[in-house]
């Protein structure tokens, strides 16, 4: 076994080794000895960074780091020229508009989302999905939580305020990007990803209202399962999809739960990403 | 720290070093522009974000969630709340309950999916009518246009307005329990608690009355913007530029007068739950309130408590007056009838006011009742229209043995008949028999015949050991007499027992009969009310921040807010060229509240500017509202639209040479000689259409003063620092 690791680990050597010798640059333009001179003519040195210089000219001739670095550069300079100036940067205007302060609510909204990421990670390590018996896995876990679990209540509180948080911002959020109208050309596909991302994250808030699966949950659950088997043709299809049958039963708190912390997440996230990734490079809108 | 820092400085002039070597011609520089993202933008973001932490931490704090007992599938349904955010979807599945409610056939494709018929229940409305707020959320990318202020766009602005009000009231409408509640936990009411005490509310009726009021309060405005907007526009075109301003400002308090009292007027329409429109879909069918037949009675409470006193109540009574303020009772009815007969109306034995009977018989015999009975219009009360009050007609009938001959149904074998006649005209009114009977039937004054009769048929005609119980009763109900407040000895407001006759001689005089105080008075009058707030209210408001965008957008602030200083104003201007030497920019500067060389009574308001302004901004405009926001006269739209084009259009050519020099004049006398507009302009183009290109008017101020000199008076030339439009088209 420690033959074959050891044989492992030389061959991932090896490779690195070559792929160092490759990447280092045989003609150079510049000879590494010049830039090392002009470096250090260019200051006082002491041994530690005259050490560091060799190691980090070694590198960038094997690496290079030189190449890397102005690509980056070059790419970031480039985005940021495709950013559009805002109006008052572009007219030096010397007022503030009033609406501005309420630009950062698309950001609180991204922040609640990564507040319920990190305390759901954390609820979910002492979670136990499932609604089998009296009381359920589900109930029983949210018990400990809230009475045996150090700081396990306050995690929760913190988990279920910022569901509220994060559904207010993004409404209010919705409703300033509608006011100023900034869902206008170019964005209205960004709008569009805006509007799945507020329905996913109802849906989110609707699921894990059930997780704790006691008497509210299930009332809740019963409401959800009849407007689903209410809809024509589809309904049990997709209450058998939501809910695990169309009528409730302990197999229903699991798949809320696999709904909750892998495919919501999974494509809430990707959206958030993308979302943003818009916003990046259309700039925000600004109507004036 | 000091070496790392001093590595990092090897490596970035390493790199730097390396750059310059590689690339020996000049490196292109760029500039960053904007905030910077270290300090300002990290800092600010830290603050919002920690801001934010510390909100969340305090709720959190504060409000932990609770954690309701385990789930029960068995027990009965609990109390479910939805959280905020999806309380419209709640509304909706609530209202649900009140729509139409029909099976839709599905044909081939339900065959399909294994469901032939879908019903449209509350559940699919619930959830049909949640997809429609959400689904136009994908709508408005696709109307095109740019990026705007809602000050620009009023439109859009108020029908987002619009779109949360009605989010607003139907999550409203979800929470109708608790507004009920809420709505009941006034002084004014009281309701007996569980052990029969006297329980009123705590809070003043005017918070709940207020609640109540908004609504309607709301369709009141609409009508006050409705009525102002729609005779201001038909006064604009009636009377054109006769309407002023002045008269405006009597219009809009005439139309709030008008549109106060009609709300005032129909109040009750709203208050009572929109009765004759159905209620708003909340009444499924009037028969069933024709139902209704509680009435108000006195209760004896179990205790007095310090409720019964602040009421005002003697004794331990609860007299059957103070009900009527507290509940609903037949609403279809304007008099209150006395259905319990409390009044002790009917004596059935002597056939007032109805008749009963009792019999029993066997095998092949009949019962045969017949007699009269009166109805008595003694105590209805003195109105033309009261002329009949509902009777019921019923009977019954019972075998001693329900099964006979191994299995044969006695009750299919009794045959029975109730007809009752009235006697004056012989017309059958009543015909029925036992298995329905009729109630509720309208019978007028007078006297009646009945005619009871049963007999059996078959295997029970030939059966001697079983006996046949029948009874039948006739009902008419009279208006229930309640003592007046005026009543002494205790009887306020109470039942009137006509049999009490020390009673009936002490206070006869104060008895009466009941007006419904809930007559057409929806009983779900919430919801109705609640239905109709998801509508025109929000209209209203949409129609509110319209009016106030748009008296935003007069205010010009935004309209300044889009130059962008390009200048061609100031070329344009007639009254630069003349008054100022130097570009000024007449839209940016005013914006600033700068001088702009342009003082606002130097201007023509001859919309050069605004025609030559790529952004629209309408400069000549903004100078008319200025103007009169100072002189108080009436809002300046100076009629020139000849002159206006006129002008504009040699905005465009060089308008150069005819400008009177206004040095020469001295400004010293008291006689003053106005030139109006004539001397900035060049006149023979703009009044070629008058004077066909001989006229100068520029020389005539000049042959003016030749005048004035010749004289010898001492005139002023007011055409510099004074107004140079005289508003004469």
């Amino acid at each position: 076994m420690s033959t074959i690791f050891w044989v492992l680990w030389f061959f991932i050597a090896f490779i690195i080794v070559l792929i160092a010798f490759t990447l280092r640059k045989e003609n150079e333009d510049v000879p590494r000895r010049e830039i090392l001179r002009a470096v250090e003519t260019s200051g006082k040195m002491g041994l530690a960074e005259r050490t560091f210089l060799w190691v980090f000219s070694f590198l960038d001739t094997r690496f290079r780091i030189q190449d890397y670095w102005n690509m980056s550069k070059g790419a970031y300079y480039n985005m940021h020229r495709q950013m559009p100036l805002t109006h008052a940067e572009k007219y030096k205007l010397r007022i503030i508009w009033y609406w501005y302060p309420l630009y950062c609510l698309g950001g609180i909204s991204f922040l609640s989302f990564i507040i319920l990421v990190i305390t759901g990670t954390v609820l979910g390590i002492y979670y136990v999905p499932g609604g089998e018996g009296d009381p359920s896995p589900a109930y029983a876990s949210m018990e400990y939580i809230m009475t045996q679990l150090p700081f396990g209540y306050i995690i929760r509180a913190v988990h279920h305020w910022g569901t509220h948080f994060m559904v207010a911002s993004v409404f209010l959020h919705m409703c300033r990007v509608y006011f100023t109208g900034a869902y206008r050309n170019p964005r209205e596909l960004n709008w569009l990803i805006g509007v799945a991302l507020m329905a996913l994250t109802i849906v989110f808030g609707y699921s894990g209202y059930l997780l704790p699966w006691d008497t509210l949950a299930y009332g809740a659950a019963v409401i959800g399962i009849n407007l689903a088997n209410a809809t024509p043709l589809i309904g049990k299809y997709i209450a058998t999809l939501l809910f695990s049958g169309s009528s409730l039963s302990p197999r229903t708190v699991t798949r809320m739960y696999f709904i909750h912390v892998f495919i919501l997440p999974v494509i809430v996230t990707t959206l958030i990403i993308i979302h943003l990734f818009i916003v990046w490079v259309q700039g925000i809108a600004e109507p004036h | 720290m000091g070496l790392m820092e001093n590595l990092g400085a090897v490596a970035s002039t390493y790199m730097e070093e390396k750059e310059k070597l590689q690339t020996a011609e000049e490196r292109r520089k760029r500039t960053r522009s904007g905030h910077g993202f270290w300090p300002h933008e990290v800092l600010r973001d830290s603050l919002i974000f920690g801001f934010m932490i510390a909100v969340l931490l305090f709720y959190a704090w504060l409000i932990p969630p609770p954690l309701h007992s385990a789930a029960d599938p068995f027990a009965q349904a609990g109390f479910v709340f939805p959280d905020w955010y999806v309380l419209f979807s709640y509304g909706y599945l609530r209202w649900g309950e009140y729509l139409p409610q029909f099976d839709v056939p599905l044909g081939p494709v339900g065959d399909f999916f294994g469901q032939p018929s879908f019903p449209w229940n509350a559940a699919w409305w619930g959830a049909f009518l949640t997809g429609i707020p959400v689904g136009i959320l994908a709508l408005p990318p696709f109307l095109g246009g740019r990026e705007k202020r809602p000050v620009e766009d009023p439109w859009f602005a108020s029908a987002g307005v619009v779109y949360l009000a009605h989010i607003w009231f139907i999550s409203v409408f979800s929470i109708n329990i608790f507004l009920e509640l809420y709505g009941k936990n006034r002084s004014d009411y009281c309701k007996l608690d569980s052990h029969g005490d006297l329980l009123c509310g705590t809070r003043d009726p005017w918070i709940a009355d207020l609640f109540n009021m908004i609504p309607w309060v709301l369709t009141g405005i609409l009508l006050w913007i409705m009525i102002y907007f729609i005779a201001k526009w038909l006064f604009n075109n009636a009377w054109g530029a006769r309407f002023t301003p002045a008269h405006g400002k009597s219009l809009v308090i005439g139309a709030f007068i008008v549109a106060t009292a009609a709300s005032v007027v129909t109040y009750p329409v709203y208050d009572n739950g929109f009765w004759e429109a159905k209620g708003l879909l909340t009444i499924a069918d009037y028969d069933e309130l024709e139902e209704m037949r509680s009435q108000p009675t006195d209760i004896q409470v179990h205790e007095v408590n310090e409720f019964m006193t602040l009421q005002g109540f003697e004794g331990d009574i609860v007299p059957a007056a103070a009900w009527m303020d507290w509940n609903i009772y037949q609403p279809t009815r304007y008099y209150m009838i006395d259905f319990a007969d409390n009044n002790g109306h009917q004596d059935l034995d002597s056939g007032v006011n109805g008749a009963a009977g009792i019999d029993n018989y066997t095998a092949e015999e009949t019962i045969w009742a017949s007699g009269t009975f009166s109805i008595s219009d003694q105590y209805w009360p003195d109105d033309i229209d009261f002329k009949t009050v509902p009777v019921d007609a019923t009977c019954s009938t019972r075998a001693s043995e329900v099964i006979i001959d191994g299995g044969l149904s006695t009750s299919r074998m009794i045959q029975s008949s109730l007809v009752i006649t009235e006697r004056d005209s012989g017309k059958t009114v009543i015909d029925t028999d036992c298995t329905s009977g009729e109630t509720g039937v309208e019978l007028g004054a007078g006297l009646y015949d009945y005619e009871f009769r049963v007999n059996s048929v078959d295997q029970l005609a030939a059966n001697d050991t079983v006996t046949v119980e029948t009874a039948f009763t006739i009902k008419a109900f009279q208006p229930l007499l309640l003592y007046g407040e005026n009543a002494g000895n205790g009887l306020a407001g109470t039942t009137v027992d006509l049999s009490n006759s020390l009673n009936m001689e002490l206070e006869g005089e104060h008895m009466s009969v009941t007006e419904n105080p809930t007559y057409h008075a929806n009983p779900k009058a919430l919801d109705a009310k609640l239905t109709y707030a998801m509508f025109v209210p929000c209209v209203t408001l949409g129609a509110i921040v319209f009016v106030l965008l748009r008296n935003m957008a007069r205010g010009y602030e935004f309209e300044m807010n889009k130059c962008y200083g390009c200048d061609l104003c100031d070329d344009a201007c007639p009254v630069r060229l003349f008054n100022a030497g130097d570009k000024l920019n007449i839209i940016y500067n005013s914006w600033n509240n700068e001088d702009d060389g342009v003082p606002l009574y130097s201007c023509l308001t001859c919309t050069a500017c605004t025609n030559a302004c790529p952004q629209l901004v309408d400069y000549d405009s903004y100078v008319d509202i200025r103007r009169t926001l100072i002189v108080g006269g009436p809002t300046a739209e100076i009629p020139h639209t000849v002159l206006q084009a006129v002008l504009a259009a040699e905005a465009e050519e060089e308008s150069d040479a005819d400008f009177v020099a206004v040095e020469d004049y001295p400004i010293d006398s008291n006689v003053g000689y106005y030139p109006g507009c004539v001397d900035y302009l060049d006149q023979e183009m703009v009044f070629s259409h008058l004077n066909e290109g001989e006229m100068n008017l520029g020389e005539t101020t000049t042959a003016a003063f030749t005048l004035f000199e010749e004289m010898g008076a001492d005139v002023s030339y007011l055409g510099r620092d004074f107004l140079k439009c005289c508003g004469h088209d």
